[in-house]
C-alpha cells in the first residue's frame, strides 16, 4: 500500500472515528457472501473458494454512513488469482443535496452492456472474470451536488491500482505471461499520480445524458515485450466520455463515446446499440429482453481492446418466479476477422440464501492477429455456488 | 464477403454446368408441395375475421346461443303501383312469404301478411295472420291490414315503410357453419325465388340484402375478382415485362418462377390444413407481384452481361454474384414485413401475410436455383438493341440527380413534408356496405332499402332480468320500455324490436280491445299469463324465441340503425350502454353485440395494432440492413427512403379518401417490403462503387443510377400496373389495398431516385483521398445519427397522430368516487413503510421478500417512489426508484449494488409479476386518475359495511386487464377489495385490504393486502409496518445518486 492511499484510509478511518452522536438510531449491517466455484478448461479444472465480508455502519437520519466490504479468493491453480482487495472502505456524510466520500469505493458510469467505455475510475480486477465486469477499489474522495441541472460528481484519486494478470500457471492468458513485477509508469509519480474526474450527468424526459473527463493514469496499460515475459506499462492519459441512452417504451437506445488522448495517439470509440424486451410472451412471466451493440474502436486493429469493428449479440431471459431465474446469452464477433466470443450464464436462487450460478465462455480467434485468438483454447465452464448472508 | 461471393459463384457455376439436375429436383419438390392445393378448403363465414378468443366473437356466441340467430336474408318488395295494400302486391307478398319458407336453412319468416296479429274477442285472445288469405284478400281486409299495419311499431321501418309503398320479408336462417356452400345456397336460393317472383307478379320489383347476402357479397366479390380482375392483372404484367425486358425467354423465366412459387405456397397450406377466406384468397396475387423483383433482378443484369460479350452461361453467373446479396436481403425484409401483418387482431390477415412470406420465401430459392438452371438450358438471347450503350437513359439521370442533387432533397423533403403533414386528417372508419361499389346489385339493393324501408346494420342487447321468468315482472317492462323509447329517439335509429311492445298490445287485446290498456300489465302474474297465452297461439316457426329466452329470464332487444360510419356506430352502442348502466338495475346492463358491433370494433382496434406491427418491422428491418450492410449509418438512412413512402402516401390518401377502414390499414405493412427492395438495391449497388471500386460519392450514385436504375424501373412499374388493375375491383377491401399499394410503390421509387443519392452525398462527404476506406468504415458520426433519427422521430409521431383520440364515455359517477378517493388522500406530503411480502404457491411453499418503501407527493403530477430490498439477502440493497406520472410511461431507475450500476428501465412492463409476486407492476404502482375510465356499478354491502362497486378499465393498452371491479366503503371511500379480469375477460386475481389504520387523523392505509390468483392457486400477502408520515421527505431524496446511499 502506498503512503498516499495510507494517508487517505487514515483520514477516512478518522472521520469515522469521530464521537457519533449520542442517539441510539444508528444501524449497523453485516453481509456479504462466500462462495465456491469450479472453472473447467480442457485440461484444466479450477477449483477456488471465495469469500466477501461487507458491514455498514449509518448514523442518526442517515446523515454519515461507513462501508467496508472485503474481498478474497483462494484458487488452487493460479497463484496470480488468489488475491485479496478491499473493494470499499469509506465514510460519507451527506446534507441531502450534496455528498461527500473518503476512502476506498467503487463507482460505474454508462449505459451499454458489452463494454464499458466511459467506465474509468476503477481498475479491472481481470483475474476475476475475462469480461472485466470486476473491479478493484480505488482510493478516492468523491464530492457530489445533486441539483435542478443534473448532478455533477468531482474526483480526487490519489493512488493508482494495477491491473491483475493471470499468472504462469493460470488460464485465459496469452502466450506471454504479463509479470506485473516489471510494471513501468510514464509519470515520474509512478503509482502515485493524482488523477483528477468529473462528471455531470442529467435526464431530459426518455433521454439520461453523462458526460464525464478524467485526466490521471490510464487504466489500460500497454504490454510490452521484456525478454520472455510481457511488461505492463501505464501511461498518462486524458478522456473525454459520453453516454446517452433513450428509453422509449420497450426500446432501449445506448450509446457511449470517448475521445482519449495516450502518448501515443488521440482517438475516438464508440458503443452504440439497442435493447428490445417482450414482456411476458405468450402470456407467461418471462420477458425476453434482445440485445444489439456495435462495438467501435478508431484505432482499430492497433487498439489494445479486441473489439474495434465488432458486434454484440445477445438475450436475457428473466423467468420473473420467485427463485429470480435469469439467463444470459451473447456473443461478440468481429465480421471482418470471423473472431468471436461467446457467453452463456444461467442463475437461479434456492432457498432464502443460496445462489446457484452456471457459466459457458467460448472464444474463437478469426485470424492468429486478432486478441482472441490468444485464448482460444480457454472455453470454459463455470459453476459457482454462493451462500449470501 | 468475398468468401461469401466466392461461394456463391461455386453454387452458380454448378448449378448453370447441372441444369437438369437442378430443373429436376426442383420440380419434383414444388410439385410434390404444390399437390396440396386438393386439400385447400374455403370458408366464407364471417366468424374467421375474428380470433378465437376475440371477447366480442364470445359475447355474440352466447347471445346466438340464446335466441334464434341473426343471420337473415331481407327480400324487398316494391309494387309499381307504389301502394303495398293493393290485391295484387300483397297476392306477390304472399307467394313470397310462402316461398321464402324454401330457402334453406330458413327458420322463420317474417312479413306483413304472416304478422301475428292479436286481438281481443269477448274474453279469448285471439292470434292469426294479419291477412289470412293473401292470395285473395278483400278490399275491407286490406283496409283492416294497412291500418293496423302502419299503426304497429314492431312493423313499420321493418317490413313495412311508414307511407306503405315497400314491404320487406324477412328471412331468418340458421346456417350450421360447417360447409363453405351454405351461404352460396341460401343466397342462390332467395335470388332464384326473387326472380321467380318478379316474373310472376311483373308489377313488384325484389331487391335482396341482409346479413347473409353481405357474407354472399363478400365471397362472391373475391370470386369475382379472381375471374376477372386477376387474369387481367397478370396479362398486365406480362406484357409489362415483355415490354420493358424486350426479351421473350426471360419474360418465360419470370413467369416460371413466380407461378411455381405460388403453386408451392398453396400447395404447402393445402397440406397444413389451412381454410382461405376472401382475404387470405388474395395471397397468389401478392406471391405473384413480389416474386418478380427477385427474377427481374437476376435477368436484367444477364442480359447486360450478354450484351458486353459474355456468353449466357457465364453472364448468369456473374449476376448470380452480383445480386445474391441484394436478392437475399430484400427476401429477408420482405418476409419480415409481411410477417409482421400477424400484429393484426385478424386472423385472415396475419394468414395472408403468412402465405406470402412463405411465397416470397420460395420465390427466392426459385429465383437463385431454378431460374439460372432454366436459363441455361433456354436459347436466351441478349435483345437486338445492343449496338447503344448500357441504360444511357439512366446514365442521363443519374447524371441529373448528382448536378441537382440539393434542388432535389430540398423539394422531395417539402413535398413528402407537407403530404405527410395531411396524414392526420386521415379518419379511422369503416362502411362495411362501402366495401362494395355502386355497381354491385347488394350495394344497390342495400343503399335503396336505406333510403325506403329499413337499415342493414343492427345492434342487439341481451337483457337480463337475473331471475327465472323474471321478464314478467313490472319493474323490468318498465325500464326495457323506457330503454326502448330512448332508443326510438335517437335519429339515427330506424327500428327497434322489444318485448314491451308485445306486452302492451296483449294487455289491451286481454281487455277487450279497450286503447286506455295499451300500456304495460301492473301484475307480474298478469303478464306471465298473456305471454303464456300468446305463445300458444303462435303457429310453428313464428315463436317469440327471437325475443325472449326459454326461461323467460331475458330478453333481446334489436336495433335496427341506418347507413352509418363504424365510428358513429359505435357511439351509438356506447351510449345506450351508458344508459342502462345510468338508468337500469345492474343485472341488466348489457353490451351492444352483433356483427356489425363486432367488425366496427375490430376494425378500429386493427388499425392500432397494425401500426405497432408495421413499426415494429421498420425497426427490424433497419436492423437487418445495418447487419447486413455493415453499415450504422448506412442502416439508419435507410430509414428515411423506407417510412417516407407509406408515410406519404397515406397523406396523399388523405388527400384522395380520408378513410382508413379494415383493408387499408394493413397497406403500410404490405408494401414495407417492397418499398426496401427498391433502397437496399440502390444502398448495395452503391456500396459496392464505395468499397470495391474506391469511387467517390458522386461517382457511386452514378454507377448506382447506371446498374440498377433500369431494374428498379422495370420493377416498380410492373408492380405499380399490377396494383393499379387491382385497384379497379369493385370491391373495396381489394380495391384501396391496390390503388394505395400503388400509390407507395410509386413513391418509393420517386424517393430512392430523387431523395436518396442526395441523402447520400450529404451525409458521406469525403474527407480527402487518404481517408477514403477509413470514411467507409461504419463511423459512427453523431450529427447524422441525430438527424436521421429525428427524423425518423417525426415519421413515427405523425403515424401515432392519425390514431384517433376517441374520448371513451366516462360513467359520471364511477369518476367522482375515484375523485372523491383521490380527493381524500390528497396533501399525504410523503410517507415511508416497511414491507414483507409473503409469496405461496399452491403448495404452500413460501418465499419472503423484505423491503422499505417511501413515496413522495408531486403537486401537478404522479408520485415519486422509492424501494429498496433488503432480503432475499442476494439483492440486499437493490432499488427501484420511480416518477410516475398521470399519464404516459413512467420513469423507472434500478440500482444494482454489486456493480454499483444505475440503470434507466422500461417502465412499459405494466403486467409483468413484480419481483415474482402476483402483483403486477401496474399493480403496486401509484393509481393515478388518468390511468382508468370508470363506470359505477352498484351500491352493496360487503361484510356489513355499505360499498359502492365500481368498475374500472385502464387506459393503457398495456395493462393486463379488461377490467377491475373495486369495492370502496362509502363512509371513507377506502378499498376493500378488487377483483382483476384478465385479457379474455376471466376472473384472474382478487385483491383485500384489510387493517385500516388512519394517519395524521386523515390518510388511511392497510397492514395487508392480499392478493389470490385464482388461475394458478398462487398468493402473495403484503404486510405493512412502520408507517410514518410527512417525515420531510424532498425531491432530493428521490434521484439517481440518492439510490446507492438508500436502504
Amino acid at each position: 500500500m502506498t503512503p498516499r492511499t495510507l494517508i487517505v484510509l487514515g483520514l477516512t478511518l478518522l472521520l469515522a472515528g469521530l464521537p457519533a452522536p449520542a442517539r441510539a438510531e444508528s444501524e449497523r449491517e453485516w453481509g456479504g457472501f462466500v462462495a465456491a466455484e469450479l472453472r473447467a478448461f480442457d485440461g484444466d479444472t479450477q477449483p477456488s473458494l471465495v469469500a466477501e465480508p461487507e458491514f455498514e455502519w449509518r448514523g442518526p437520519n442517515d446523515r454519515n454512513r461507513f462501508a467496508f466490504k472485503l474481498f478474497a479468493r483462494g484458487d488452487s491453480l493460479d497463484d496470480e488469482r488468489t488475491h485479496a482487495d478491499v473493494r470499499e472502505l469509506y465514510w460519507e456524510r451527506n446534507g441531502r443535496s450534496w455528498e461527500l466520500r473518503a476512502g476506498i469505493s467503487k463507482v460505474f458510469w454508462g449505459v451499454t452492456e458489452s463494454q464499458h467505455l466511459v467506465d474509468v475510475i476503477n481498475q479491472t480486477d481481470l483475474v476475476e472474470n475475462p469480461d472485466g465486469e470486476d473491479k478493484l477499489g480505488q482510493p478516492m474522495i468523491k464530492f457530489t451536488t445533486i441539483r435542478n441541472w443534473g448532478i455533477v460528481d468531482v474526483f480526487l484519486l490519489p493512488g493508482f491500482r494495477e491491473r491483475t494478470f493471470a499468472g504462469l500457471d493460470g488460464r485465459l492468458r496469452g502466450p506471454l505471461v504479463v509479470d506485473t513485477d516489471l510494471t513501468t509508469y510514464e509519470s515520474s509519480a509512478g503509482d502515485e499520480h493524482l488523477d483528477i474526474a468529473a462528471r455531470w450527468s442529467h435526464t431530459f424526459g426518455v433521454f439520461d445524458l453523462g458526460v464525464a473527463g478524467f485526466k490521471g493514469t490510464n487504466r489500460e496499460p500497454r504490454l510490452l515485450p521484456s525478454g520472455a515475459v510481457l511488461a505492463p506499462f501505464y501511461d498518462q492519459m486524458e478522456q473525454v466520455g459520453v453516454d446517452l441512452q433513450a428509453t422509449v417504451g420497450d426500446w432501449l437506445w445506448k450509446l457511449e463515446s470517448i475521445r482519449r488522448t495516450d502518448s501515443v495517439e488521440t482517438f475516438v470509440a464508440a458503443t452504440a446499440g439497442l435493447e428490445y424486451t417482450f414482456w411476458g410472451v405468450r402470456d407467461s412471466s418471462i420477458d425476453v429482453g434482445l440485445l444489439v451493440e456495435y462495438l467501435w474502436d478508431e484505432r482499430g486493429d492497433r487498439a489494445a481492446t479486441p473489439f474495434d469493428d465488432d458486434w454484440f449479440v445477445g438475450s436475457r431471459l428473466a423467468f420473473n418466479d420467485t427463485a429470480d431465474s435469469t439467463v444470459l446469452a451473447g456473443m461478440i464477433f468481429e465480421p471482418e476477422s470471423g473472431a468471436r466470443s461467446g457467453l452463456v450464464e444461467a442463475r437461479r436462487r434456492f432457498g432464502a440464501h443460496w445462489i446457484v450460478e452456471a457459466e459457458l465462455r467460448t472464444f474463437h480467434g478469426g485470424s492468429r492477429f486478432d486478441p482472441i485468438a490468444a485464448v482460444a483454447r480457454d472455453d470454459h465452464v463455470l459453476l459457482s455456488v454462493q451462500r449470501h448472508f | 464477403m468475398s468468401k461469401r461471393g466466392g461461394r456463391v459463384e461455386r453454387l452458380a457455376r454448378w448449378i448453370v454446368t447441372h441444369p437438369w439436375v437442378v430443373l429436376a429436383a426442383t420440380l419434383v419438390i414444388i410439385l410434390t408441395a404444390g399437390a396440396g392445393v386438393t386439400q385447400l378448403g374455403f370458408t366464407t363465414n364471417y366468424r374467421v375475421f375474428f380470433g378465437q378468443d376475440n371477447p366480442d366473437l364470445a359475447a355474440f356466441e352466447k347471445v346466438q346461443a340464446i335466441y334464434t340467430k341473426n343471420d337473415n336474408i331481407l327480400l324487398v318488395v316494391t309494387p309499381e303501383s307504389g301502394e303495398v295494400f293493393d290485391a295484387a302486391t300483397i297476392r306477390a307478398i304472399g307467394s313470397l312469404t310462402e316461398g321464402a319458407w324454401q330457402i334453406p336453412y330458413a327458420i322463420r319468416v317474417d312479413s306483413v301478411t304472416n304478422f301475428q296479429h292479436s286481438r281481443a274477442e269477448a274474453d279469448d285472445l285471439i292470434v292469426a295472420d294479419l291477412i289470412e288469405d293473401p292470395a285473395s284478400p278483400t278490399h275491407a281486409e286490406l283496409a283492416f291490414a294497412k291500418r293496423v299495419a302502419l299503426e304497429r311499431v314492431e312493423l313499420v321501418n321493418r317490413v313495412i315503410a311508414p307511407d306503405s309503398d315497400v314491404a320487406g320479408v324477412n328471412v331468418t336462417l340458421q346456417l350450421p357453419g360447417e360447409d363453405p356452400m351454405e351461404v352460396f345456397a341460401a343466397a342462390g336460393a332467395a335470388r332464384e325465388l326473387a326472380a321467380a317472383i318478379e316474373d310472376q307478379f311483373p308489377y313488384v320489383n325484389v331487391r335482396l340484402t341482409g346479413l347473409t347476402m353481405l357474407n354472399n357479397a363478400f365471397a362472391e366479390s373475391g370470386v369475382r375478382d379472381m375471374k376477372t380482375l386477376i387474369p387481367i392483372m397478370y396479362v398486365g404484367l406480362l406484357l409489362a415485362m415483355g415490354l420493358l425486358l424486350r426479351s421473350f425467354w426471360s419474360t418465360i423465366g419470370t413467369v416460371s418462377v413466380v407461378a411455381l412459387s405460388a403453386v408451392g405456397t398453396m400447395g404447402l397450406a393445402g397440406w397444413l390444413g389451412w381454410k382461405l377466406d376472401p382475404v387470405s384468397a388474395q395471397a397468389p396475387t401478392m406471391i405473384l407481384t413480389l416474386a418478380i423483383a427477385d427474377s427481374i433482378h437476376v435477368l436484367v443484369t444477364t442480359l447486360q452481361k450478354m450484351r458486353n460479350g459474355s456468353d449466357r452461361r457465364s453472364a448468369l453467373v456473374e449476376s448470380l454474384r452480383l445480386n445474391f446479396v441484394a436478392i437475399t436481403l430484400t427476401s429477408v425484409t420482405t418476409v419480415v414485413g409481411f410477417l409482421s401483418m400477424n400484429f393484426s387482431d385478424s386472423p385472415p390477415l396475419g394468414q395472408l401475410g403468412t402465405l406470402t412470406a412463405i411465397g416470397v420465401s420460395l420465390a427466392f430459392l426459385l429465383s437463385i436455383l431454378f431460374l439460372p438452371a432454366l436459363m441455361s438450358v433456354l436459347p436466351l438471347r441478349a435483345p437486338a438493341a445492343s449496338k447503344r450503350p448500357r441504360s444511357p437513359a439512366f446514365d442521363r439521370l443519374g447524371e441529373f440527380v448528382v448536378a441537382r442533387k440539393n434542388a432535389l432533397l430540398v423539394a422531395s423533403v417539402v413535398v413528402a413534408a407537407l403530404l405527410i403533414a395531411m396524414l392526420p386528417t386521415n379518419r379511422v372508419d369503416d362502411r362495411f356496405v362501402h366495401y362494395f361499389d355502386e355497381s354491385m346489385a347488394f350495394r344497390q339493393d342495400s343503399d335503396y332499402t336505406v333510403d325506403h324501408l329499413t337499415g342493414v346494420y343492427q345492434m342487439q342487447f341481451s337483457i337480463d332480468s337475473g331471475k327465472s321468468g323474471g321478464v314478467n315482472s313490472p319493474e323490468y317492462l318498465e325500464t326495457l320500455d323506457a330503454f326502448t323509447g330512448w332508443l326510438r329517439d335517437e335519429p339515427a335509429v330506424l327500428h327497434v324490436s322489444s318485448l314491451s311492445d308485445t306486452m302492451r298490445r296483449l294487455n289491451m287485446n286481454l281487455h277487450a280491445d279497450d286503447p286506455a290498456y295499451f300500456r304495460l300489465p301492473e301484475d307480474r302474474d298478469l303478464a306471465a299469463q298473456y305471454m303464456l297465452l300468446y305463445e300458444m297461439s303462435l303457429p310453428y316457426g313464428l315463436d317469440i324465441n327471437n325475443q325472449v329466452n326459454v326461461d323467460k329470464s331475458s330478453t333481446q332487444v334489436v336495433v335496427t340503425v341506418g347507413n352509418m360510419s363504424s365510428s358513429t356506430f359505435l357511439e351509438l352502442a356506447e351510449r345506450a350502454e351508458t344508459w342502462l348502466v345510468d338508468n337500469a338495475p345492474e343485472s341488466m346492463h348489457a353490451r351492444a353485440t352483433g356483427p356489425a358491433v363486432m367488425f366496427s370494433r375490430i376494425s378500429r382496434r386493427n388499425v392500432q395494432s397494425m401500426i405497432v406491427g408495421t413499426l415494429l418491422a421498420f425497426g427490424l428491418i433497419t436492423l437487418v440492413l445495418t447487419l447486413a450492410l455493415r453499415s450504422v449509418k448506412i442502416g439508419l438512412l435507410s430509414l428515411i427512403p423506407n417510412v417516407i413512402p407509406a408515410a406519404t402516401a397515406f397523406g396523399v390518401w388523405a388527400l384522395l379518401v380520408g378513410e382508413i377502414g379494415f383493408a387499408v390499414s394493413v397497406v403500410a405493412a404490405l408494401t414495407i417490403g417492397i418499398v426496401v427492395d427498391d433502397s437496399v438495391h440502390f444502398l448495395t449497388k452503391y456500396l459496392v462503387a464505395r468499397r470495391e471500386e474506391r469511387m467517390s460519392p458522386p461517382d457511386a450514385v452514378r454507377y448506382a443510377f447506371g446498374s440498377v436504375g433500369r431494374a428498379l424501373w422495370i420493377t416498380s412499374a410492373v408492380l405499380v400496373a399490377g396494383f393499379a388493375i387491382l385497384a379497379q375491383s369493385t370491391f373495396k377491401q381489394n380495391g384501396d389495398l391496390g390503388l394505395l399499394s400503388a400509390v407507395t410503390i410509386a413513391i418509393a421509387l420517386m424517393a430512392d431516385f430523387f431523395m436518396l443519392p442526395g441523402l447520400l452525398l450529404l451525409v458521406d462527404r469525403q474527407r480527402g483521398e487518404r481517408t477514403v476506406t477509413a470514411s467507409l468504415k461504419p463511423v459512427q458520426r453523431r450529427a447524422t445519427m441525430k438527424h436521421s433519427t429525428s427524423v425518423a422521430t417525426v415519421l413515427i409521431l405523425a403515424l401515432f397522430a392519425a390514431l384517433p383520440v376517441s374520448a371513451d364515455a366516462l360513467e359520471q359517477r364511477g369518476l367522482e368516487i375515484a375523485l372523491e378517493a383521490d380527493r381524500r388522500d390528497l396533501g399525504f406530503g410523503d410517507y415511508t413503510a416497511d414491507l414483507t411480502m409473503v409469496l405461496r404457491n399452491k403448495h404452500d411453499e413460501e418465499s419472503v421478500r423484505s423491503l422499505t418503501t417511501r413515496v413522495l407527493e408531486q403537486e401537478a403530477d404522479g408520485d415519486k417512489s422509492l424501494v429498496v430490498f433488503d432480503k432475499p439477502a442476494d439483492i440486499d440493497g437493490t432499488a427501484l426508484l420511480t416518477f410516475s406520472h398521470n399519464t404516459g410511461n413512467d420513469d423507472q431507475w434500478l440500482y444494482l449494488p454489486a456493480l454499483k450500476r444505475v440503470k434507466r428501465i422500461s417502465s412499459s412492463n405494466k403486467s409483468g409479476p413484480f419481483v415474482g409476486s402476483e402483483f403486477a407492476y401496474e399493480d403496486i404502482s401509484s393509481q393515478e386518475i388518468e390511468e382508468y375510465t370508470y363506470r359505477f356499478i352498484r351500491e352493496e354491502t360487503l361484510d356489513g359495511v355499505p360499498m359502492f362497486v365500481v368498475e374500472q378499465y385502464p387506459t393503457d393498452p398495456k395493462s393486463g386487464y379488461t377490467r377491475q371491479v373495486t369495492w370502496r366503503d362509502q363512509q371513507e371511500y377506502r378499498l376493500h377489495k378488487i377483483e382483476f379480469y384478465d385479457r379474455k375477460d376471466s376472473l384472474l386475481k382478487t385483491l383485500t385490504y384489510t387493517g385500516y389504520e388512519q394517519f395524521l387523523g386523515q390518510y388511511w392505509r392497510p397492514a395487508t393486502m392480499s392478493m389470490v390468483n385464482h388461475q394458478t392457486g398462487k398468493s402473495t400477502v403484503l404486510n405493512w409496518t412502520n408507517y410514518a408520515f410527512q417525515s420531510g421527505l424532498t425531491d432530493a431524496d428521490f434521484n439517481r445518486a440518492t439510490l446507492a446511499r438508500a436502504r
